[in-house]
This record gives C-alpha cells, structure tokens and sequence, in this order.
C-alpha cells in the first residue's frame, strides 16, 4: 500500500492506492487502532506501507482537536475517534472485496472542509501508482 | 464564402468589409489561421512553480498554461479526451492533478492521464490511457518570458516568426536598464468588446492616423506627469525621435522611434521623483550597455495575428482573442521589471489600469471606434463599400533605416501587410507563403 499528499488550490487530497488484501490490511489496522487509539504513523500501522513522496501522515485521537485530516508541522495529522476509524474500516473492506476489481472510497469530505478536514481518498484499480511520485511531503 | 483571398486588395489598398463582419470569414479565420500561427499564450511568471497553471486561449479554445513537477512548461488543450469536458475551470492556480469534472477522469500536470474511475472494471485492456494524453500543442517557444505556440507542427522556428520584429518586441519585454528579459506580468485585465478582433490587432500596428479619436484624453492629460500639468495620454518621451513604421512579411508591423544620435534623457515621472530617478538610471545603464542599439525607442506593434504589444507608457501585451465575427475577449498583460521597486512597480500598475484596459481612458476611445466601425459594416449597403488603407501607399523603403519595410510618415502599409498575411493563410499558403519569402511587398512593386 502507497501514499501520498497531492497538493491542489482546488482539489487536494490524501490518496492512498492500494489492492484488494492490501486494503484489508488497512481495515485491519483501523479496527486494531480503533480498541486503543494512541499516535502511530501510517507505514508504523499496515506493515509495508510507505509513501514514495516522503508524506509523513500520523493517526491521533482526536482529543477535543478538529477531527480528520490537518496539516501539522511536518506532515499531517488524521485524527480520528474510534467510531470513525471502524467507519472508515467497514468502507475499506466493501471496496476490498474480491467480487470488485476497482473502485475508490473518500474517508472524510470530498474537499477541503474546515470542520471535516482534509479529504482523503483510497482507490484501488484506478490510478497509476506515478500518480504517488507527483505528491509532496506536505 | 470561397475565395475569402480575393477580399483583400493591398495592392491597391481595399480591403472587404466582408472580412470584419462575416460568419464565415470568422470560421475560416479559425480554421485556418489560429491553427497554423504562433499565439502569445501567456508569461513564465504567471506560473513560476511546479504545478502552477494558468487557463489562457488559443484562438477560441480554451487551453492550459502550465508547469510540470520537473519544471517543464506545456500547452494543453482544456478538454477531457472522454466528454470534452474543461478539465480546468480555474483562471490560474497550482495542482497536482487536472480532474475533469464530468467523469473524474484524471490527468497530471504533464498531460499524462493517470486517474480512471473504475478503470479496472470498465477499461482494462481496451483503453489505452499513454494514448489518452491531455492534446498539447505541437510547437511551443518560451522567449524572454513569454510562452508562444502553435497548433502547427510544420510552423517555422518562433525567432524565425518573429524574424526582424523581434528587436522590436524586446522593447517591451527587456528590462528598461537593457538587460535581456527580466519582466513580469503585474497583472492581467480581461473583457470582452463587440468588434471584430483584426480592428484591435491592426490598431497596434501603428495606426497613428487615429490621434484625433483621443483628445478629450488628451486635454485631460492621463499619463504620468499628469500632475505636473503636463497634457497627453503620456509623456513623450519620443519628442525629439525619429518615428519608424515598419511592416515585416509574416504580417507584424510595428511603430518605434529612433532617438538623436546625442540620445539624451527626456524628462517624465515629473510627479513622482523616486520614479524619475529608477527610469533615469535605467536609460542611462541602458545606453551604457547598448550603445547605439538603446537608440531605437519603443512604442506600439502587433505580432500577427493577435498580440500586440505597448512598449514604454504603457507596457504591456496584449492578446485579442477572436469570439465571434463582431466580438473579440481582449486580455492584456500588464509588465514591469521584476526587479524595480515595490513603489515603481505600484505606480506603473495604477498608470496602466488609467490608460488601457477597460477602465482605461484611452483604450475606451478605441474600443468606441472599434465597436462602431463593427456595427457601421454589417449593414448590406456597408458591405459593398470596401475599407480604405491607401494611406502613403509608396512611401515605404525597404531596410532604412532600420530592417523591414520602413515608412518616416503616418502610414498604413503595416496594415496592408498584416491582410496580406491574412490572405496568405486564407489561400492556405505553405509556411513559404506565410513567412512571405519571394514576396515583394505591395507598397515597393506599386513604387516601381
């Protein structure tokens, strides 16, 4: 699994590419997460995980802060509260199921959004994975 | 509408009405004249980061400035190759992706499509998305900061285009101590005026014979020592120049000045000293660097088809893109040296928007002759009584005293050698034909 911050003054987003088992592993980690959320970065969450444009994405609890993805001082920050990350979670394991070849999920707000943060996007079976190298670590 | 050629006569000076007014004259222009010529698309400094963009035109079509993450500069057509749809619907930013609005389909900041919804589902092994690229421009010149490109793959070298008009459109772009380049766009003002563009585009050939149409401008006095008393919609800094009209075979034309030979700092900026003092060292660096090349003096010019250009008060480009037989969308590109002060950079930009633009008192006096010579010949009896452009039909001389077909006095054979070219293209001339080479310009074979 792959990811990276692609920057935009219009449409910009978190995009995590992955396969089907691949994003299953990610369901996994968000319901493991979700049992006792504390900070851990994404690669330190799905094993194998990385992001080739050097995106450094940390999940928090959300702790009385804005939820959802936020531009922290070098990388981001997705602060999630339980009942959102097993949300999330159920919306991975729909788009990894083996009767799908492709399709994408938002895990947040479809554009920036000051209560709702930042948009995150996974897909799997529509992207080029280049697409990652185009992204910033920021 | 065959034979839109024949509507042209420069060798005596007709020109049809025909060709300001109708439909088909317009669709022709467009099939066959801004899908060959070079197009001033837009400046580096619009889009001086990886990623940023700028939605400019190419004849009618939308198209889109931008820079790749390796820092590359493309031209792409603003279309989704699926629907068509504007993939960009901004005026100028910076992203990572071009995501059509329609269909999602996504494309990078190279053209490259990398983003399908369901592509595996829905496309795999039968689209081929390395084939489904953004459309770029086949020719595309970046020259002292200007983006220029053509839809011609055939089309000659840009500086080869541009050919001798060159020196002159480096008097607006240069910076004003004569160092190469070095501009910037302060700012663009867009607004879209009923008249046929070729009005605008042959105005800034060096229509000098319009100075009438602006004197309530000129009583009023607009330019930059307007405070100081002094009249005019400038200061004339070229009082005591030579004034040059000179018409080049690829159509352009241009109005410059060539300064005494002693070439001495006329006065302007009266009203603002630390501005006084910037252009007053900029034109003696200028000469110190130049020598007797900071002798030639800018004013006006139209590279052809549709960017003209101002080169001292005011300076700027400004392109002229065709909408309809009697509408034209102007954008004007308002330059200064990247370099100059904030203050100087602040005072230019409020004497720009003063002079052109449509706030701007002198081009409103245009537009006002533009858009009523437009309206004037739609008329059936209008239409059958050809423009005049006779003006000094034998006073030009070839290369004297400067390189082009050159007249000292008011005259009109830039126009007659921008229809020239126009009617080049509406043949459907090779690049031969289009540059002009073996062509003797009209105004020397009725000289003979």
């Amino acid at each position: 699994m792959r990811f990276a911050w692609l920057p935009s003054d219009f449409n910009p987003m978190l995009l995590i590419l992955g396969d089907g088992p691949q994003l299953d592993v990610l369901a996994d980690g968000l319901e493991r997460w979700a049992l006792s959320p504390a900070e851990v970065t994404l690669e330190a969450l799905v094993t194998g995980c990385a992001s080739p444009s050097g995106t450094r994405v940390a999940l928090e609890g959300v702790d009385g802060r804005p939820a959802g993805l936020r531009r922290v001082a070098g990388g981001f920050a997705w602060r999630l509260d339980a009942a959102t990350a097993r949300g999330h979670a159920a919306l991975l394991r729909a788009l990894a199921a083996s009767t799908r070849h492709s399709g994408s999920a938002m895990l947040g707000p479809e554009a920036p959004d000051e209560a709702r943060g930042l948009p995150v996007k996974v897909s799997r079976g529509e992207y080029l994975d280049e697409v990652l190298e185009r992204g910033s670590a920021a | 509408m065959n034979g839109l050629h024949g509507l042209v006569d420069t060798e005596n000076g007709q020109v049809s009405r025909e060709i300001f007014v109708a439909p088909e004259a317009f669709r022709a222009e467009l099939e066959k004249l801004f899908t060959r010529a070079w197009l001033f698309v837009g400046h580096e400094s619009q889009i001086p980061n990886p990623g940023d963009f700028f939605t400019s035109r190419m004849g009618e079509e939308s198209v889109i400035l931008c820079r790749d993450k390796k820092g590359e500069v493309h031209v792409f057509l603003n279309s989704c190759r699926q629907r068509g749809m504007k993939v960009c619907r901004y005026d100028q930013g910076n992203t990572t992706l071009f995501t059509c609005p329609y269909h999602a389909w996504s494309y990078g900041n190279d053209g490259r499509l990398i983003g399908v919804p369901l592509y595996k589902t829905l496309y795999e092994g039968v689209l081929d998305r390395s084939q489904m690229s953004l459309i770029e421009t086949p020719r595309l010149a970046l020259y002292k900061g200007t983006v220029w490109a053509s839809w011609d793959a055939a089309a000659p070298e840009f500086l080869d285009y541009l050919g001798e008009a060159r020196a002159h459109l480096d008097l607006a772009l240069d910076c004003r101590d004569g160092r190469p380049g070095g501009s910037e766009v302060i700012g663009v003002h867009k607004w879209i005026f009923p008249a046929n563009w070729k009005l605008a585009a042959e105005n800034f050939l060096g229509d000098t014979y319009h100075n009438p149409s602006h004197r309530s401008v000129d009583l009023i006095g607009i330019g930059p020592s307007a405070a100081a008393g002094v009249k005019g919609r400038r200061d004339d800094q070229l009082a005591q120049a030579q004034h040059v009209w000179v018409s080049f075979p690829p159509g352009h034309g241009v109005h410059s000045a060539i300064a005494p030979a002693d070439n001495e700092y006329v006065s302007a900026f009266l009203d603002q000293p630390e501005i006084e003092a910037y252009f007053r060292h900029c034109f003696e660096e200028r000469k110190r660097r130049m020598g007797e090349g900071a002798r030639l003096l800018p004013f006006v010019g139209t590279i052809f088809p549709n960017t003209s250009f101002h080169g001292g008060q005011p300076r700027g480009l400004c392109a002229w893109h065709p909408h309809g037989p009697t509408e034209t969308e102007a954008w004007r590109f308002f330059l200064v040296d990247a370099d100059a002060p904030a203050a100087v950079k602040n005072f230019l930009r409020r004497y720009y928007m003063r002079y052109s633009g449509p706030a701007g008192m002198t081009e409103q006096d245009d537009m006002e002759n533009w858009l009523y010579a437009t309206r004037a010949s739609t008329g059936t009896i209008a239409r059958r009584h050809p423009f005049n452009y006779q003006q000094s039909l034998y006073a030009a001389k070839q290369d004297d005293p400067v390189p082009g077909l050159v007249s000292l006095q008011p005259s009109e054979h830039m126009a007659r050698g921008f229809y020239t070219a126009w009617a080049a293209y509406m043949r459907g001339d090779d690049w031969s034909g289009l540059m002009g080479r073996n062509r003797a310009p009209a105004s020397l074979r009725a000289a003979e």
